[in-house]
């Protein structure tokens, strides 16, 4: 009898060590595939990764928790962003910086906005025209609250919506001119993504609902919105995993036809 | 020879090769490489890496363009520039230029000043940390506040008599219009308006003590005469919209940013009584 149950110990005991083995082992595959995915994710130009199915795949699966833990208090769960608070919906294709590809979003990630880090886009503020010094880093006029006025009725009227002509004549001078909003916006308005200024031409807006209160504003206040450097806490291939995941919210995959 | 001679050389050989390959291994930069450039970086230059990010980014930055429209060329040229850079870099720390150049030990101390705020600039604070500064500093929050005011000016009347602002005022409380007053009292406006100002830039034309005044009509007021150095002022107030407070969800943003500035000042001066505790400076006497 004895011997009978030494030998079905052995059994479990040997079960046991297989299944931890094969624990182990399946463990072991998953790190080293993840390691392997990682190293080619970072080795692929970021730009490629989206057309590479299995890596685009992989940084979405790494990059689902990544959003949740870093990005999604601010940009919220389902990336639309808060125009309340100047935050950008990261599923339009309306990029203040770069043109939203993949290496342009991975360094927004890595480095941030205004967030101090001399890698990142720490140009430039939208100053307050109603201070006495609009912007610390520029000399610019203050402006009157007509000139504000003003200069909302031009944005109106360049975007086509209804303007008071006068008062907006009065506004492409100040922003042709005195306000040097052109400086940043450009003489057509359209905005520089070099150093995230706005288009102010399109129905598109970063704070607010584009109505004339919510305009002057913006224009009496200025902005300064930032986005935090996480190159010291995320490593660079979870870095990259998080700029494909924001690239393929504004890239949805096109339906057949 | 005999085996043990054999054996010597062999052995002496061996050793030989040893030592070499340490001293290269010690005393060159190439013996302790890896040949390996990992794959988030561009290249390494004695090791040191150029990130691919960093990389992308300058090819971007000099030809204002898109990565992917970059040429062969233009790459290298880029890291080339960027290769030189980290070499030149390598040998300034070498030549111990934080410890001789100004421009570099300024750099040096903007860099690790900011560093010193990082997290405060990184760091997101919860809605019930910027609803508590708010609350702590609600006067600051309100409306900028705009009033549209006309300024009349007495000189001295004629023989040098006394200007007439109590005349002044009452005729402007009567409807009497700028010309009228320019007629009778010989009073001029100044700086007509061109429409509605801020308070702070009301402030800085009417001057102090005229802006206290001014600020405290309502709109159609006549003030008091207001005798100052250069005449007699009387104020009318078209229209006058003081400031408004502004409520937490109003004013967050700039909440966000006057928390972060505090937080920053606070960090950078635990930052500087951190350095200044820890470290071990000797004046001379004659400086005491």
């Amino acid at each position: 009898m004895g011997r009978v149950h030494d030998v079905s110990r052995l059994r479990r005991r040997a079960a046991l060590a297989l299944l931890a083995a094969a624990v182990l082992c399946v463990w072991g595959a998953q790190a080293l595939h993840r390691r392997v995915m990682a190293d080619r994710l970072l080795s692929v130009f970021p730009d490629r990764v989206p057309g590479d199915a299995a890596l685009a795949k992989f940084a979405r699966d790494q990059a689902a928790p990544l959003y949740r833990e870093y990005c999604s208090s601010c940009h919220g769960d389902n990336l639309k962003g808060d125009r309340a608070r100047g935050i950008p919906d990261l599923t339009d294709r309306d990029w203040l910086y770069g043109s939203g590809e993949v290496s342009d979003i991975e360094r927004v990630v890595l480095y941030g906005i205004r967030s101090g880090v001399g890698k990142g886009w720490n140009l430039a503020n939208m100053p307050a025209y109603a201070q006495h010094v609009p912007y610390r880093r520029f000399a610019i006029e203050s402006l009157t609250p007509g000139d504000i006025e003003d200069t909302v009725e031009y944005l109106r009227a360049i975007e086509g919506r209804s303007a008071d002509k006068e008062a907006a004549a009065r506004g492409e001078k100040i922003f042709q001119g005195r306000g040097a909003c052109f400086d940043c916006h450009g003489a057509d308005a359209r905005g520089d993504t070099a150093i995230g200024a706005p288009n102010l031409a399109d129905d598109l807006w970063l704070y607010g609902d584009g109505s004339r209160q919510s305009v002057f504003e913006s224009i009496a206040r200025g902005h300064q919105g930032s986005c935090p450097a996480w190159f010291r806490r995320i490593p660079a291939w979870k870095a990259r995993a998080l700029a494909v995941y924001v690239y393929d919210a504004s890239h949805p995959p096109r339906g057949p036809g | 020879m005999k085996s043990d001679d054999v054996s010597l050389v062999l052995l002496g050989a061996g050793a030989l090769l040893g030592i070499a390959v340490a001293g290269v291994g010690l005393f060159t930069a190439k013996g302790t490489a890896t040949h390996h450039v990992p794959p988030e970086d561009a290249a390494l230059v004695n090791q040191r890496p150029i990130l691919m990010s960093d990389f992308v980014a300058q090819v971007e930055g000099t030809y204002a363009e898109p990565y992917a429209r970059s040429t062969a060329e233009q790459r290298k040229a880029v890291l080339d520039a960027m290769i030189h850079e980290e070499l030149y870099v390598q040998r300034g720390l070498e030549l111990d230029f934080p410890g001789t150049d100004p421009d570099t030990r300024a750099a040096l101390v903007a860099a690790v000043e900011q560093q010193a705020v990082a997290d405060a600039t990184t760091e997101l604070p919860s809605e019930q940390a910027l609803e508590a500064y708010y609350a702590e500093h609600r006067s600051e929050y309100a409306t900028e506040g705009t009033l549209l005011v006309r300024d009349f000016l007495l000189d001295a009347g004629p023989g040098n008599a006394l200007p007439d602002g109590a005349g002044v005022a009452a005729a402007l409380r009567a409807g009497a219009t700028p010309e009228q007053l320019a007629l009778r009292f010989r009073a001029r406006e100044l700086r007509p308006s061109r429409g509605e100002d801020f308070y702070f830039a009301a402030k800085i034309q009417l001057g102090d003590r005229l802006f206290e005044i001014a600020k405290a009509l309502p709109d159609g007021a006549v003030s008091e005469p207001v005798t100052l150095a250069d005449g007699v002022h009387v104020l009318r107030m078209a229209k006058n919209s003081p400031p408004v407070p502004r409520g937490f969800a109003d004013a967050r943003e700039q909440v966000l940013g006057d928390y972060k500035r505090a937080v920053s000042a606070r960090l950078r001066a635990a930052d500087e009584k951190y350095l200044y505790g820890k470290a071990d400076i000797q004046i001379a006497a004659s400086l005491q």
